[in-house]
């Protein structure tokens, strides 16, 4: 990290980043964006301990920067997602909530990047709740909304219309945790990223490759979860074994298009009666096989309790899909004194 | 879900049929409770063949008695509905929001109560009719007798809007997964957009000029960690930059 052009300012205060600190590292960055023809861009922000923190302004400044350099550049079509990094108790209050959607409503990015801290595929019933009717509460800010590392859950959160897109690491990163981010890295670690793991798509859950072999020793277990789309994995559980990075890109892709099938009004029942309730059957089955599959079946026991309960048949607001584009917000104008 | 049967329908509509009072029954419990009620389109296709439509069977001048039991392969459609006009209120019925066109067929959203003042037959009409509302934007007509108070719907044409784009996907490729993406790619299977690390960039550089050519949006972004610009810092304060800060890779 220390070689990346924007590294100098490391040791920049909040402060400084509204001003000179905060131009050089738009510069940087933008010059990065323009010589590598990105598309678009993650905002330099923080991780805010409280959303009326003085940081978030200092964020809300170098987005904007990055905006003029970028458009100084030739480059207005570029898109800036804002990253919201920010512990989910925090936007309960709504006062908190209220700062957070005015300033980012007055902010020129596109859309806006969710990272509720703690937050992903172990949600319990609660957090799922909460973040739901959160992102229903933050689509005043009037940009899609996207939810990063949601896993698997991520598809509820497009179904119930919380987020227009999820985001992803694949096979691994299904969780945001800020705690990883404040203590120092293991230095007993292995310097790699851990071997990608099996998406058993019909019960949404992960599971090592020993893990699948041995699931898939059952035979019904093959007919049941294993990939029966040739053109996925053309030798069924072989290749979901053997490359299971393929499996879970092309898996994830289908659930996202499947989501996006439904008409916004339907997504919720559609979701439930159709996705939830068959796996929730299919993971009691499969837990009986591999007991490691207990807590994924509990979770989705909890899951679509807690999503019955939400009433899917009500209307609720309903994100704007995520796809990338320029949103030409509309600023509100200051008022003039005279 | 509930799929229903061609003879149910046919049943139903029929008030000549013997079987008609219990289709009937059935049929309207299946719509007045709540969960999806889906019609593939072998039996949709079947349905209109038959020539059957919610107007009953008389309005259109086709005798009962050539449907009276049901699809046996001998029976064979004398006259076809307006397959247009049932297009246009398919149409409608999904810019409403109360059909699911998709492969498989229809899928009616229910439990909401009678749909129709007069009972379900204004539905049967939106029902025959979604082979439209997969094609985007479709004038039609919404059928008059759908319960206009609780829709607001009017029976005059209308411009219904075109279906929603798809919604958003983005993958974070760890610094070895580029090789996936590229068969993907090779193979025009594509995400919404991958966030590419700052730190890889000259790793994922092939990845990325094909991005733009597969209309992938490629995203840049800062961090390893992939959570906040910067990352830990030796310190348990929230909100300090720590941007590219050594000491995150340092062993001791």
């Amino acid at each position: 990290m220390a070689a990346l052009p924007w590294a100098f300012v490391a040791s920049t205060g909040a402060s400084d980043l509204r001003g000179r600190a905060g131009r050089l590292v738009a510069r940087a960055i933008a010059e990065a964006v323009d010589v590598g023809g990105f598309g678009a861009v993650l905002a330099p922000t923080h991780l805010l301990g409280d959303a009326a923190t003085d940081l978030f302004g200092s964020d809300r400044a170098v987005t904007g920067y990055l905006r003029e350099e970028l458009d100084r550049r030739q480059l207005t079509e570029t898109s800036i997602f804002y990253p919201l990094a920010v512990p989910a108790a925090s936007l309960q209050d709504p006062t908190r909530r209220t700062l957070v959607i005015e300033g980012l409503r007055s902010t020129d990015v596109d859309a806006v990047w969710l990272r509720l801290h703690p937050f992903g595929s172990t949600a319990g019933p609660v957090s799922l709740r909460r973040y739901i009717e959160l992102c229903w509460e933050l689509q005043r800010i009037g940009l899609p909304l996207v939810a990063e590392r949601s896993g698997t859950i991520g598809l509820a959160l497009m179904a119930f219309g919380a987020v227009g897109g999820i985001e992803s690491g694949i096979t691994l990163g299904e969780r945001f945790d800020a705690g990883n981010l404040l203590h120092p890295p293991d230095s007993r670690g292995k310097p790699f990223s851990p071997a990608p793991r099996v998406y058993l798509h019909d019960i949404g859950a992960f599971v090592s490759r020993a893990s699948a072999r041995r699931l898939f020793e059952n035979r019904p277990m093959i007919a049941s979860l294993g990939c029966r789309d040739t053109s996925c994995c053309r030798y069924g559980v072989t290749d979901m074994i053997k490359d299971p990075r393929r499996h879970f890109v092309l898996r994830r892709a289908m659930e996202v298009n499947k989501v996006s099938s439904v008409p916004p009004e339907h997504r919720a029942a559609v979701y439930v009666s159709d996705r939830l309730r068959p796996a929730a059957l299919l993971a009691v089955r499969a837990e009986r096989i591999l007991p490691e599959l207990k807590n994924p079946q509990r979770r989705l026991e909890s899951t679509l309790r807690t999503l019955e309960a939400m009433r899917p048949g009500d209307s609720h607001p309903v994100s704007e899909p995520a796809l990338g584009q320029r949103m030409r917000v509309q600023r509100p104008r200051p008022q003039s004194i005279e | 879900m509930k799929i229903v049967d061609v003879n149910v329908l046919l049943y139903a509509v029929n008030e000549d049929a013997p079987n008609h009072p219990a289709a009937r029954v059935w049929l309207d419990g299946a719509l007045s409770h709540r969960g999806p009620v889906s019609f593939t389109w072998p039996v949709l296709l079947a349905f209109q063949m038959t020539g059957a439509t919610c107007h009953s069977s008389t309005s259109l001048g086709v005798g009962p008695s050539e449907y009276q039991g049901g699809i046996d392969g001998g029976s064979l459609p004398r006259r076809l509905v307006d397959v247009q006009t049932n297009l246009a209120l398919g149409g409608a019925a999904c810019g409403l929001g109360l059909a699911t066109p998709s492969r498989q067929g229809v899928t009616l959203r229910n439990g909401m109560g009678p749909l129709c003042e007069d009972g379900w037959s204004g539905c049967v009409t939106m029902w025959l009719g979604c082979w439209g509302g997969e094609r985007g934007r479709v004038y039609g007509s919404v059928h008059q007798r759908v319960h206009k108070k609780r829709y607001a719907v009017s029976p005059q044409l209308k411009l219904l809007p075109p279906s929603k784009p798809r919604l958003g996907l983005y993958l974070r490729p760890g610094r070895n997964d580029h090789t996936v993406f590229q068969q993907l790619l090779a193979e025009n299977r594509a995400v919404s957009g991958l966030v590419l690390d700052a730190r890889h960039m000259s790793r994922h550089q092939h990845l990325r000029e094909e991005l733009g050519d597969n209309g992938v949006m490629a995203v840049l972004g800062h961090s390893g960690h992939g959570a906040v610009y910067g990352g830990w810092r030796g310190s348990r304060r929230i909100g300090r930059p720590a941007l590219g800060l050594r000491r995150v890779y340092r062993s001791k």
